[in-house]
This record gives C-alpha cells, sequence and structure tokens, in this order.
C-alpha cells in the first residue's frame, strides 16, 4: 500500500517537471547548484546528533524553474532522560531521507511540487507539497500559497509493522505575503494552519502515576519519583487530533554602515491542546569585505503546556489511569535561548558557511529535565559549476 | 477532558486571535499600496545580505533541528519579494 502511495507521488511529480524540458527562455550561465551540508548537536542531556545533506540542483531558466533532488541522514546517539529512564537504553539511531523537487515559473506565476520520503526502523514518513507562487501586479507584491501532506507510519523497533504499527496523517497549509516596503525594506506576513490526526503518542512513552497524598506530600524529582510511583506504568495517551495555527511576520532591513542587514523575526502559534508560544528572532549581517559576510543572531521560545499535561498525575484509585497522560517535554511550559554568529563567504563559483550556536532550555515543572545546552554547529559548502 | 478540549478548539476561533491575524494581514496589504519600487532602485534589494528567504538547504537543515528542539512551529518561510530579479 505505501509503495503504491509513493509511486503515485512519484508520477505526479513527473508530470510537473516532464513539461519542463530542457532549458527554455533565458538561460542560465551556471544552472546546476550542488550544495553539502553538515550538522553536529550535542547538549548536556547526552544526546549527540549527526546530519550530512547533499542537495543537487538544475535551473531549467531564469525565471525559476527548478529541478532538484536531495538526500540526508541523521544519526541520533541518544539518552534522554524523558526516554531511556521510561523504555530503553541508551541507542543509536538513523533516519535517511530523499527529496526530488520541481518547480515551473510560467510569467508571473511559478507552480512547485516536491516529494520527500524518509525512513527509520521505527518511523516511516511520506511528504507531498504542493506550491504556487505569484506576483501582484509587480515584483514589489508576491503572494505564496503552498498546501503539504505527510503521512507517518509508526512503529517499533523489534516489533514487526504487522503486530505495531500506527498511523499519523498531518496537513500543512501557508499563506504569505511579501511586500518590498522601500528600496531597502522587505516585509513578509505569514499564515500557517497545521491539521494532525492519527497516532500523535510516542510509542516509547510511559507515564509514572502516583497516589495523591504522594503527590501532595513527598517532593518529587527525577531522583525520587520512581520510589513514590504506583506499580502500573501505563502508555502516552493524548487526543488523536491537534489543530494549530501559526501567524508571524518578517522584517529585513538594509544598514548602510554595515554593507548588511537587520532580519526581524515574529511568530504566535495557539493550538486546540492549549499549547500557546511565541518566537522573537534577530539577525543582524555585516559585510567584512567582498564575498565574506559575518552575522550575529539571537532567539528566544517560550511556550504554555498542554491543557492536559500534568507534572505528575495522580489517581485515587491504584487502578484508575486518566484518559490523557504525557510526560513529553514539548508538550510542558518552558523557554529557550539561542544566541549564534556565522562567517559565510563565496569566492567565484565556490562558497560555504560556518555557523555555530548555543541553545539553553529551562523546563518550568518538568519531572525528568530542568535545564538543558546544547551547542549546534552547522557547516556548508557551494559550488555553482560554470 | 474532551470537552474542555474542543471548547479550547473552538476558542481559537475567537475575536482577540482574528484579530491578530487581520492586523497582521491587514499591515501587508496596506504597505502593498503605498510602495513601488523602480527597476533601478532594486540593486539594494538584489544584494544576498537582503535575502529574505536565506539559503534553502541551510534553513531545511536549521528547521529540522529547531522542529525537534521546539514544540511547536509555523515557519515564516514563504516567497519571493525582494528585488524580483527571478
Amino acid at each position: 500500500m505505501q509503495l503504491r502511495r509513493a509511486r503515485w507521488a512519484l508520477w505526479a511529480l513527473a508530470v510537473v517537471v516532464a513539461p519542463l524540458g530542457p532549458a527554455r527562455g533565458r538561460a542560465q550561465s551556471r544552472p546546476w547548484r550542488i550544495a553539502l551540508d553538515g550538522l553536529l548537536y550535542t547538549d548536556t542531556d547526552d544526546v549527540q546528533a549527526y546530519t550530512p545533506s547533499l542537495s543537487v540542483r538544475r535551473a531549467l531558466d531564469a525565471d525559476g524553474s527548478t529541478v532538484g533532488a536531495s538526500g540526508a541522514v541523521d544519526v541520533v546517539s541518544a539518552a534522554s532522560v524523558d526516554v531511556v529512564s521510561h523504555a530503553s537504553q541508551r541507542f543509536l539511531e538513523a533516519r535517511t531521507q530523499g527529496e526530488l523537487d520541481g518547480a515551473s515559473a510560467i510569467g508571473d506565476h511559478r507552480l512547485s511540487l516536491a516529494y520527500r520520503f524518509s525512513w527509520e526502523p521505527d518511523y516511516l514518513s511520506n511528504g507531498l507539497t504542493a506550491g504556487w507562487r505569484a506576483r501582484l501586479g509587480s515584483p514589489d507584491t508576491v503572494l505564496d500559497a503552498t498546501y503539504g501532506l505527510t503521512w507517518d507510519v509508526v512503529g517499533r523497533v523489534g516489533t514487526p509493522w504487522s503486530a505495531f504499527s500506527e498511523e499519523l496523517f498531518t496537513h500543512r497549509a501557508t499563506l504569505s505575503l511579501t511586500q518590498n516596503l522601500g528600496p531597502e525594506t522587505v516585509l513578509r506576513g505569514v499564515y500557517t494552519l497545521t491539521a494532525q490526526h492519527g497516532y500523535l503518542e510516542k510509542p516509547y512513552r510511559f507515564v509514572p502515576l502516583f497516589a495523591r497524598a504522594t503527590v501532595e506530600s513527598a517532593q518529587l524529582d527525577f531522583d525520587s519519583f520512581d520510589r513514590h510511583r504506583l506499580p502500573v506504568r501505563p502508555p502516552e495517551s493524548v487526543p488523536d487530533r491537534r489543530i494549530g495555527h501559526a501567524i508571524g511576520a518578517r522584517l529585513v532591513q538594509y544598514l548602510e554602515p554595515l554593507d548588511g542587514s537587520l532580519r526581524l523575526d515574529y511568530q504566535l502559534y495557539a493550538d486546540g491542546w492549549g499549547v500557546t508560544s511565541h518566537i522573537v528572532e534577530a539577525m543582524v549581517k555585516a559585510t567584512a569585505t567582498e564575498g565574506l559576510v559575518l552575522g550575529l543572531y539571537g532567539r528566544a521560545y517560550v511556550q504554555t503546556g498542554a491543557l492536559f499535561w500534568q507534572r505528575a498525575y495522580a489517581v485515587e484509585a491504584p487502578d484508575e489511569v486518566p484518559r490523557w497522560r504525557s510526560l513529553d517535554r514539548d508538550l510542558s511550559s518552558y523557554w529557550s535561548l539561542t544566541g549564534g554568529g556565522r562567517v559565510e563567504w563565496t569566492v567565484d563559483d565556490v562558497g560555504g558557511y560556518l555557523d555555530a550556536a548555543a541553545m539553553f532550555t529551562h523546563w518550568d515543572e518538568l519531572l525528568l529535565l530542568d535545564e538543558r545546552l546544547a551547542l549546534l554547529v552547522q557547516v556548508g559548502f557551494r559550488w555553482r559549476p560554470s | 477532558m474532551r470537552e474542555q478540549l474542543h471548547r479550547r478548539e473552538r476558542g481559537l476561533r475567537d475575536r482577540p486571535r482574528l484579530r491578530a491575524l487581520a492586523l497582521v494581514l491587514l499591515t501587508v496589504v496596506a504597505a502593498a499600496g503605498c510602495a513601488t519600487t523602480q527597476p533601478w532602485e532594486r540593486e539594494t534589494l538584489s544584494r544576498e545580505v537582503m535575502d529574505v528567504d536565506g539559503d534553502e538547504e541551510r534553513n531545511a537543515l536549521r528547521h529540522h533541528v529547531l522542529s525537534v528542539r521546539e514544540g511547536t512551529s509555523g515557519g515564516l518561510g514563504g516567497g519571493g519579494g525582494g528585488c524580483g530579479c527571478n
């Protein structure tokens, strides 16, 4: 079934890409673009991730028609407390992803289609995204609409798919309007609707339950909760539907003294589970010398917890199990701060960048973790052969 | 709890959030009416430091990391704007 659906997605992509044919219209002097990227993540929760990726893209004309293919591998070495203390030992896991995309520019319009497939031992994901972009009268005003459907199949390592597999569907629609406010200022407004239905739990996460008297009298923390919990430890259970709304704005302003720019982002997100979040990000870029750009950025993220999320689930009777229960830190209230710097360089037909950042996260009520400091290093090379 | 969740979802369509959404979109739409950049004024907009989207592959990797570390994502993706070079 999955192979059949994947085949349909590839056919749909071929239908869009095929009419593009060979390069037409104004020819590109350097139609090929090869991008090699790598990301290293490590944190104080003993999680490491390495993600190399390769992308090859060919411009078919100077109007924006392209075809491309990319692949990435995610290697995660994890011992995160909320997983290990409840399900398994430290593990090493790899995720492989491939993507094909194409875009066709016709006059003031640009149509695009992309198909992505990712595979790991306990998770399969198919994603199809279609987009339409149009200039509204002049290049000063651009409307962009995309719709994406992701179909995920969730399994368990060591368990045959036939014995355990659940599905999750994610629909995401985005509408954005980008406007030049003048020769040195660009403003963008974005609205995103995300609707998920299906299996939204994590299959390895089990939730400890406590007697109400214990919760009220004992000081529960990471070291002591296991001694106080009841014998029953049911799997995580959350509603099978989640609808989220996000609105955001981005402003880019040229800074003449730096021969650079200031970028300001803001996003407000709210969903039906009661999670509300705010993201604020600012980045300043400066041209150090021809072909060398330096950048500094900061990002703040804060969110409220889901309505049903609790630090410790208290029950009146030993056989009572709360209907919704989760230990997911992403459903609790927390905030994070990220700061980093970037160097971008270009020499003739090659270029690259080095980006390094530190991210500090604080959880207000999470039983298993209070704080985490993470380091992220990202590096990339670009080549546009003649 | 289910009733509470449904109430919360209905609450998402309440006035304050609609007003916030309308405000953002109206600001951009209103701005559209008051700015016309002539072709000879687009040199600055065409510079790489003014690229409103940024590098696609770099952003994809970064977004992947952030979507795992931050519980919610919506994204500030979109398209176009700037110099209108393609």
